[in-house]
């Protein structure tokens, strides 16, 4: 294939132009910066100072020796009273003014402490939870 | 249905002796024979021997129930 040597000397001629003008349109950016030397792995391992692992020897247990009894902190089993007392229910209404039905407080009585002939006045009543 | 006498215990509790009985409970049958329950609320007042003063079945007015401890105690 035989090309004409002006043709190529054309196209370069118009290379040229078309990358002087990419240039002037896209102005190149400068990099910053960079480290030059970046540390390896390896000096940075051997800048670690050295460590020293001690060695735990293992305990002898003299097997002649009697176990020393260890005295367990005893640990109180009441409760101190708390010194701010308990706040009492205070109403200004006279007791007789209003006696609400029921209460919130529902319980039966055990039957095993119940004496009809008590000695003294009684109101039994049967009711049921539900 | 919750006991209704709980207001009145708070008020009288020092005079009477304020027993509540479970109906579901098994150890309450000998009190319903012996006091001949029927359904509840079933409410009696007994005096010191456990003899019947005045019992109510079924729904009753706190005022009435008063009236009655009242004049027990009395």
């Amino acid at each position: 294939m035989k090309i004409i040597p002006g043709l190529w000397l054309g196209l370069w001629v118009l290379m040229a132009l078309w990358a002087t003008a990419c240039a002037q349109v896209f102005p190149t950016v400068q990099a910053p910066d960079l480290p030059t030397s970046v540390p390896t792995e390896v000096e940075q391992i051997a800048e670690l100072p050295p460590t020293e692992t001690p060695v735990e020897e293992p305990a002898v247990v003299d097997p002649t020796s009697e176990p020393t009894a260890t005295k367990i902190a005893e640990v109180p089993t009441e409760i101190p009273p708390s010194e701010t007392p308990m706040p009492t229910q205070t109403s200004e209404e006279s007791p007789g003014d209003t006696t609400p039905l029921g209460s919130p407080e529902l319980h039966a009585t055990d039957p095993s402490t119940v004496n009809l002939a008590s000695g003294e006045v009684q109101l039994v009543e049967f009711f049921a939870f539900w | 249905m919750a006991p209704i006498v709980h207001g009145l215990e708070a008020k009288y509790n020092s005079q009477i002796n304020f027993v509540y009985l479970d109906i579901d409970d098994a150890n309450t049958q000998r009190f319903k024979e012996a006091l001949d329950y029927i359904y509840q609320p079933h409410i009696f007042l007994l005096d010191e021997n456990g003899n019947i003063i005045q019992q109510w079945v079924g729904y009753v007015s706190l005022t009435e129930l008063e009236t009655v401890l009242v004049s027990a105690i009395q």
